[in-house]
């Protein structure tokens, strides 16, 4: 899965935005702010990845749990998906 | 085409001309910022043509709004290879478009009224979409911001937010009980940076204030206005002073070249120039509470910390 190229990244003093363009903004109107854990897992999914590989990075980047991560890894990208800003 | 006439104009440091057949009156506002060019200088041209039929639209169509229909194609513009724009402009709810722009080459715009809509051409809003100015005003790193620009001293205060929240009110409150106030505009800004310092012009669109003058000011700050029963405010910093502007500014969220030019822009901004949410009543109180949170060297920051645990997405609308 990979986000979808409508979608562009923003980081304002350590924050991260994802603001919708293209046709992506005609269906969504809004902007997303972005906790870190989701900020790394975006900008790790601006290339293919499966879940597993998601997790594998996640467990080096953080100090988190394998059970943790992976539940933060499917509420995170069940959420994307949901918007429209995931490709399977 | 008989393009006979040749009329100049100046908004901020972007100058452009006009050249049409004398047909199409022009919104009155647009007179105060006349200039003279040379022929030969170094403006953009738009030649204005009436019609009885507009052109097909050239290239493929990227984006449909309820009053507006964008279609790109790429070109060999000079050296940029940019994207050229055309877009077919209408009333919302009409079946017919009302006029035409497209880009021809580098500096040079062809724009059609069509003829049936000629007694609307003063019209602001009917006018200026014409022109693509956001997208003009883009290339000369300046951003229209939805506000009410206010002269105080030598400096503007832009008081900005949703349509109907008190923009123009709070200024005229400022003209009635602070001293050396006067409105610029009720209704829109132009932002541009001049020797390295932010400056507000003018713009020629007043909306329903109807106050238009043509006036470059430094900007000493930019207040987000919400409607409350207590008078009371807070600096904004980093994304939420960031996201407050964005919300106001003409986007034209169909191009992401654009989108990311205009968040650059507005980031530079909030980092120059203080960022204020402001709760406040339409009484004189609202005036003399403001001056001071502007003269304060360090203002309370308050609201919610982000929640580090766990991955979250929130999700804002455009005008929060």
């Amino acid at each position: 899965m990979k986000v979808k190229k409508d979608f562009i990244t923003r980081t304002v003093a350590g924050e991260t935005v994802i603001v919708p363009t293209g046709e992506a903004a005609a269906r969504f109107n809004g902007m997303i702010t972005l906790n870190e854990t989701g900020a790394f897992i975006w900008r790790f999914l601006q290339e293919a990845h499966t879940k597993e590989e998601v997790l594998a990075a996640m467990l080096e980047e953080f100090e988190v749990d394998e059970a943790s991560a992976r539940v933060d890894i499917e509420g995170f990208t069940g959420a994307l998906m949901e918007h429209g800003m995931l490709e399977a | 085409m008989n393009t006979e006439k040749r009329d100049c104009y100046r908004l901020g440091n972007y100058e452009f001309e006009i050249r049409h057949g004398g047909e199409i009156l022009f919104p009155p506002f647009l007179e105060r910022f006349r200039i003279e060019i040379d022929e030969g200088q170094n403006a953009d041209v738009f030649e204005l043509r009436l019609t009885d039929q507009l052109p097909q639209p050239k290239g493929v169509p990227v984006a449909h709004r309820a009053d507006l229909d964008v279609y790109a194609s790429s070109a060999s513009l000079a050296k940029s290879g940019a994207v050229r724009e055309a877009r077919l402009l209408r009333f919302v709810g009409a079946a017919d478009p009302y006029g035409y722009y497209e880009e021809m080459e580098e500096q040079r715009y062809c724009v059609w009224l069509q003829r049936d809509y000629l007694a609307y051409s003063q019209i602001d809003t009917v006018f200026y979409s014409l022109f693509a100015l956001e997208r003009q005003l883009l290339g000369k790193n300046g951003l229209i911001l939805h506000c009410a620009m206010l002269r105080v001293g030598g400096e503007a205060l832009l008081f900005s937010g949703p349509s109907g929240i008190g923009k123009s009110t709070h200024a005229q409150l400022w003209c009635t009980h602070a001293t050396d106030a006067q409105v610029i505009n009720g209704d829109r800004a132009l932002l541009q940076y001049g020797s390295d310092r932010l400056f507000a012009h003018g713009w020629c669109v007043s909306g329903s204030s109807e106050i238009c003058i043509n006036r470059s000011l430094p900007v000493r700050a930019i207040i987000f206005l919400r409607q409350e029963q207590k008078n009371d405010g807070v600096q904004l910093h980093g994304l939420r002073a960031v996201k407050k502007l964005v919300s106001q500014i003409t986007v034209n969220s169909w191009n992401p070249q654009a989108v990311e030019r205009v968040w650059e822009l507005a980031e530079r901004i909030a980092g120059d120039v203080p960022v204020f949410d402001y709760g406040c009543n339409m009484e004189p109180e609202a005036v003399d509470v403001l001056r001071q949170l502007l003269g304060m060297q360090n203002a309370d920051i308050s609201g919610t910390e982000p929640d580090g645990s766990g991955a979250r997405l929130c999700v804002t609308g455009r005008d929060e």
